[in-house]
């Protein structure tokens, strides 16, 4: 397991001033339901996956969910999106232990990760979005 | 990625330039206060920390070699002004905040699934080995 010991904070900045939203999407729009697969990863019967699945399932067409510790590649077959959470980070000393995920730099399905886990994440599979 | 589907309508704040900006290349050509926008609700505690906490990596600039992009800076008491809060590299897509939707802002909620939708056109979409 790789670990880090730093981390940042939680605003965005300035730089979306440069993309501030000129054009309108209607509302209509937004309550239909997005024809995508979405399968959250993440630790079961917590508030934080509750809390997770129940937006996705508002807006989503299909929303699984898989427990992080035991996903495999495989489990995100059929879904158009896999979203890797991690509602706790495990301190060891003054590090932080990168959690293990099945989903390499091979894997081609899209996957969204989350946070300072999100990150160790990305850094260990050396991708910019990393803490680097 | 801030229209559609969901329209994204960020509330601005101003908030003091972090001092460790200053220590970067430009950073002491920054203003005194940045503009930003909530995406989670945070604390705002004595000297500028706040919580939950997030990640950024260090500043890169979109980079189509590597098929990597910034998408969005945060505000960071850490590394340099641009540090990237939300990155797209290949099918990855890193969401640096960490407040679950409830605790999310309004605008951030609807950047969130925009992030989600955003990242699903690059299916098979492999990163690029390192240059």
């Amino acid at each position: 397991m790789k670990k880090r010991g730093v981390f940042a904070t939680a605003l965005a900045t300035m730089a979306m001033s440069l993309w501030t939203p000129h054009g309108v999407e209607g509302a209509d729009a937004a309550r239909k339901k997005i024809s995508l697969r979405v399968l959250y990863v993440g630790d079961p019967a917590t508030e934080r996956e509750k809390d997770f699945v129940g937006l996705l399932e508002k807006h989503f067409a299909k929303v699984g969910k898989a427990d992080l510790g035991k996903v495999e590649a495989k489990d995100g077959d059929g879904f158009d999106v896999v979203i890797v959470d991690y509602s706790g980070l495990t301190i060891k000393g003054n590090a932080i232990v990168t959690p293990r995920i099945p989903f390499g730099r091979d894997y081609s399905r899209p996957i969204l990760t989350i946070a300072a886990a999100g990150a160790l994440v990305c850094d260990s599979l050396g991708l910019k979005t990393g803490y680097l | 990625m801030f229209e559609k589907p969901f329209k994204v309508e960020p509330v601005y704040e101003m908030w003091e330039t972090p001092s460790n900006y200053r220590g970067y290349p430009g950073g002491k050509e920054l203003p005194d206060k940045l503009k930003v926008w909530r995406v989670q609700k945070t604390t705002d505690e004595p000297g500028g920390t706040t919580r939950p906490y997030g990640a950024v990596s260090r500043d890169w600039k979109s980079d189509k070699n590597l098929d990597a992009e910034a998408l969005v800076a945060g505000y960071n008491k850490g590394k340099m002004s641009g540090a990237v809060a939300v990155g797209r590299h290949g099918n990855f897509l890193q969401w640096g905040f960490s407040a679950p939707p409830s605790t999310m802002t309004e605008a951030g909620r609807s950047f969130f699934l925009n992030c989600v939708c955003y990242i699903a056109k690059f299916e098979g979409k492999s990163p690029l080995p390192p240059r």
